[in-house]
């Protein structure tokens, strides 16, 4: 809720500073010398421009005079000596920046940081002396008299408002193309560049190629401006070839505040404006300007725009404006998630793990929690609960992360649950959910976000019940979760029906490739419905091969038919089989429709190509219920965030009243049921149609219950056997 | 006559190639030292080279002190303003990003410059060539002006100088192993942080021997080392910053090279090192003498 409030407040903030932008703009030709706006503009332009490499690459130009001031020769030049009309020299400089931008930006971009800054700085200053030899830029005194021309045939540029309103809406359409790029997913994929290239690189971005484009763009609206400004002030010159503008540039950004998206409009006002009065006292523009780098460097890093964001927005933990910024003043906070990347879990493991990065990314992109940048760790558990233990260990001793999230497997899980007690670690579950790891083996460091086996089971059972069926057959995975699950399912589905009997149960192994004795066996005992609770990729592949024996049109059948499955099955599917599923998107999505939910739905499939499993909305509400629980308790220190958590409401995508109780640390969440059907409107997969909520606390262990099975479980055996 | 050249112009280019090299070698040097351990691009390099001619040109007007006294004066002088620069300013940079430290250093180089440009304009001060270096010779085939000889063997004695400080003695051993490891290094009981001041003093220093070098040649002038850093960068950029000896070869090679385009094809000689750098950036990015990151 926090964040999709804050996202809204940055969405907001920044329509409304862009509109007061414009509005500013369009009346103050009225008020102030219009030519001295047109070069705030143009520099404007400039500096955002650049900003979109230094602010969102992490890439500081030190020649991007080069852009500005060749861009601006060949419009004078295309204006003045060819006599094309105004749209077509602007179009060519901009052409010509960016032309110059792909061959500079190849050079630059094989090296980075420092080197970056003086190997643009060398190329640029070849570009100047490249201008001050040229026949062509007329040396010292540069191309003069450049007629402004008649824009498209139809406005007569010589008339200085209808130059400043053309001026005003080139600058307008350059700074909305940033702020899309920025925003774009290219814009993530540049801003995780600046974070950690290597990591990038890993995750199979050609980082050299978004450093090349996001180079590219950058030239091309430098060049825009450059080509803009030589048509207002009908001059080319030596002056914008400069290495001083690069350097003036850099000061604009730093100014205003480097990585926002007003802060080099606004620095480019304060420089021209200073650089207008200062112009008589000739050199000490320059001190003044050193003066500025000084005390920005030192003490002003964040820039106008992001100091003054740092003040209005304090209350809503958020930069205005400020999306990331460049440097952390503050070191990140690390927290774990240890899932199955491979393993038999593996599709479930890496939905949770999406989930938690979006969760991450957007606590980040608001501001981060208390002032720090989160970092999600990922490590493999590999399904296995020595490996889960193994890496859970490392991550906790060597990163001291604030939490662990994860895992998929109950098995690993449990392991892991002991590591989280013995290194007083949060261990936050989101998809693991044996309810022994919570209530048997329970203690103070372990939550559940997820409905335990206990609520999962019983849910199944209250919906059942229902039905006219008496015997059943079980079909579970041979480890912790299928068996405790099914037990649960068993027990309350006799308390509710006392003529239930179970004919058999079938436990193949995790990660089993051909279930056809499963399903001849199914077929032979002729149960009245089959529970099962296969999930993940063992589910698909049991529901492609007993669709092939028609198991599903004569038996009916029950089982983990979420999102993910679904997804995996596609036509595959047969309907009329029931389903259940922790926080099945579509069923969410008509039950508490929150723009903030579609939000995400989004930018999952951005990342994915899928939509949101269960496993993954569950991992995204994990890491959100820590962030709200660490902003209760102001620290990121476990026994208050302990503390915090109990008894709290959850920050959750599935809606409001899910509160954590005490006894087992388990929140009340339920779980979704429904029958698979197509929907006529969603091509894609099949969905539910029928779908019920069973809410946690209608099925969940009662707290004495809970705190008696605790008791039993955790008193040494001695004692309990003594009269 | 070589290459449809007179040799005598030849040989005077090279020779002033040699010389641009000599203020190449002395300030990338510098340059390096100074990035070995404080991993700070100095932009100030420049301004303190400039310094380092005015200091010269100030104990003349001033204290009636020649050449020679300035030529000890003026590394001093200037050494010990960036021994204060790096203690009060650059200090608090260094858990940042490097590029503030080269933000930090360009706004203290437009402060110096404007300043010195107020101060004195921007048309350049005489300086007179000491008594003792005027003149020269004439070696038949050329003729060599004693002061122009004396800037080349004496930069090349320093930066050999430094060379052997940084790579044969205990002193620089400590230097080179706090640029490997400065946290180890001071678990050993070494003062990583005055070797760092030191270190800073001295690279500054480097830029001001320079500055009185080339104070006789290129008169006394606020913005002689505005430009000239850019070009120095470039020879940083196509040395590598890895090794001493590196800079001190790129340094003279590449004057020597700048010289001869100057003969060969002189609408080229003042981009031929940025085009140089392009070229090496290509075939090999860490530079001639880098290490590969």
């Amino acid at each position: 809720m926090a964040a999709a409030r804050t996202r809204r407040a940055i969405l907001t903030y920044e329509s409304l500073g862009f509109a007061a932008m414009v509005a500013f703009f369009a009346a103050a030709p009225f008020f102030v010398y219009p030519l001295f706006l047109m070069k705030a503009l143009c520099f404007g332009l400039f500096a955002s421009a650049f900003n979109l490499l230094v602010g969102y690459v992490g890439l500081l130009s030190f020649g991007h005079a080069a852009y500005l001031g060749a861009a601006g020769y060949a419009s004078a030049h295309a204006a003045k000596v060819w006599g094309v009309p105004p749209e077509l020299a602007i179009l060519f400089g901009t052409a010509v920046a960016a032309a110059l931008g792909l061959v500079i930006g190849s050079i630059a971009i094989r090296r980075q940081g420092i080197y970056f800054a003086m190997i643009t700085l060398a190329l640029a200053q070849m570009i100047y002396f490249f201008c001050l030899q040229a026949p062509f830029t007329h040396g010292e005194d540069g191309i003069q008299a450049v007629p402004p021309g008649v824009l498209f045939g139809v406005l007569d540029l010589n008339g200085t408002l209808t130059m400043y309103f053309v001026v005003l809406a080139i600058f307008i359409g350059g700074f909305l193309l940033i702020h899309r790029t920025i925003h774009s997913p290219f814009g993530q994929v540049l801003k995780s560049i600046r974070e950690n290239e290597p990591r990038a690189i890993s995750l199979g971005y050609r980082t050299d190629q978004y450093k090349l484009i996001a180079f590219v763009i950058s030239a091309a609206l430098s060049g825009l401006a450059g080509a803009t400004k030589a048509l207002v002030f009908q001059l080319a010159s030596l002056t914008d070839v400069h290495w001083s503008i690069s350097g003036e540039v850099v000061l604009m950004t730093l100014l205003g505040g480097l990585g926002t998206v007003f802060g080099p409009v606004v620095g480019a006002f304060i420089v021209v404006a200073l650089e207008n009065y200062l112009a008589q006292l000739g050199a000490w523009v320059t001190v003044v300007q050193g003066a500025i780098f000084v005390v920005c460097v030192l003490t002003f890093r964040r820039g106008v725009v992001g100091e003054l964001g740092r003040i209005v927005a304090r209350p809503l933990r958020f930069n205005l404006a400020v999306v990331v910024e460049p440097t952390q003043p503050q070191p990140a906070v690390k927290v774990a998630m240890v899932n199955s990347v491979t393993g038999p879990a593996a599709l479930l493991g890496l939905a949770g793990i999406q989930g938690a990065k979006l969760a991450v990314e957007e606590l980040n992109e608001a501001g981060g929690l208390l002032g720090h940048r989160i970092e999600l760790l990922v490590r493999d558990d590999a399904t296995a609960p020595d490996i889960g233990a193994r890496e859970a260990r490392a991550v906790i001793v060597d990163h001291e992360v604030a939490a662990v999230f994860g895992p998929t497997s109950s098995e690993v899980l449990l392991a892991m649950s002991e590591v989280a007690k013995e290194t007083r670690t949060l261990l936050i579950s989101h998809t693991a959910n044996t309810e022994r790891a919570f209530v048997e083996r329970g203690h103070r460091y372990i939550f559940s976000v997820v409905p335990n086996t206990f609520i999962e089971g019983g849910a199944m059972a209250l919906y059942m019940a229902e039905k006219p069926y008496r015997r059943y057959m079980i079909l579970g995975p041979d480890y912790e979760l299928g068996h405790i699950e099914a037990e649960a399912f068993i027990r309350r589905l006799k308390e509710n029906r006392a003529d239930v009997e179970i004919v058999a149960s079938l436990w193949p192994k995790l990660g089993e490739t051909d279930f056809t004795p499963h399903i001849a066996a199914i077929l032979e005992a002729k149960p009245d419905a089959v529970y099962s609770d296969l999930y993940g990729s063992d589910l698909i592949l049991f529901a492609r091969q007993a669709r092939a024996h028609d198991l599903f049109d004569r038996i009916p059948f029950v089982g983990l038919f979420e999102v993910e499955v679904l997804q995996g099955l596609g036509k595959d599917v047969v309907e009329g089989v029931i389903g259940c599923d922790r926080a099945p998107f579509h069923v969410i999505r008509a039950m508490e429709p929150s723009e903030r939910f579609e939000d995400f739905i989004r930018k999952y499939g951005a990342n994915t190509n899928k939509y949101p499993s269960g496993w993954a909305i569950n991992a995204y509400d994990a890491v959100m219920t820590w962030a709200k629980a660490v902003r209760k308790a102001n620290t990121f220190d476990v026994e208050p965030v302990v503390d915090a958590l109990e008894g709290l409401e959850m920050d959750s995508l599935r809606g409001s009243g899910r509160v954590i109780r005490k006894a087992d640390h388990q929140a009340n969440v339920g779980s979704y049921i429904g029958v698979v059907a197509w929907d006529r409107s969603f091509p894609d997969f099949a969905l539910w149609r029928d779908a019920t909520y069973i809410p946690g606390d209608r099925v969940w262990r009662p707290e004495d219950e809970v705190r008696r099975v605790r008791a039993r479980a955790q008193t040494p055996p001695h004692v309990s056997e003594a009269p | 006559m070589v290459f449809g050249v007179p040799t005598q112009a030849l040989l005077g280019q090279l020779l002033i190639g040699l010389i641009n090299g000599s203020f190449y070698a002395l300030l990338s040097l510098g340059l390096a030292v100074i990035f070995g351990l404080l991993n700070i691009i100095n932009f100030t390099h420049g301004a303190q080279y400039m310094m380092g001619a005015f200091v010269a040109y100030f104990v003349m007007q001033w204290a009636g002190l020649g050449y020679w006294w300035a030529l000890l004066v003026a590394p001093i002088v200037v050494g010990l303003l960036g021994v204060i620069l790096e203690r009060t300013m650059l200090r608090r940079l260094y858990g940042l990003d490097h590029l503030y430290g080269l933000l930090l250093t360009f706004g203290l180089a437009l402060i110096i410059q404007g300043l010195f440009r107020n101060e004195f304009g921007s048309s350049g001060l005489p300086y007179a060539i000491p008594r003792q270096l005027a003149g020269g010779h004439n070696l038949g085939f050329m003729f060599l002006p004693n002061y122009r000889a004396w800037v080349v063997l004496f930069s090349l004695s320093v930066c050999l100088g430094t060379w052997f400080v940084i790579e044969r003695t205990k002193l620089g051993s400590y230097l080179r192993a706090a640029t490997e490891n400065a946290a180890l290094v001071r678990a050993f009981g070494v003062n990583v942080p005055r070797m760092i001041t030191l270190t800073y003093g001295f690279g500054v220093a480097l830029a001001a021997v320079a500055g009185v070098l080339a104070a006789p040649i290129y008169q006394v002038n606020p913005l002689m080392g505005a430009d000239l850093i850019i070009v120095v960068f470039a020879v940083v950029v196509i040395g590598g910053m890895g090794s001493i000896m590196g800079s001190i070869v790129t340094g003279f090679a590449l004057g020597v090279i700048e010289g001869l385009t100057k003969v060969f094809y002189p609408e080229a000689s003042n981009t031929v090192i940025f085009v140089i750098m392009a070229l090496v950036l290509l075939v090999r990015p860490a530079g001639l003498f880098g290490r590969a990151q």
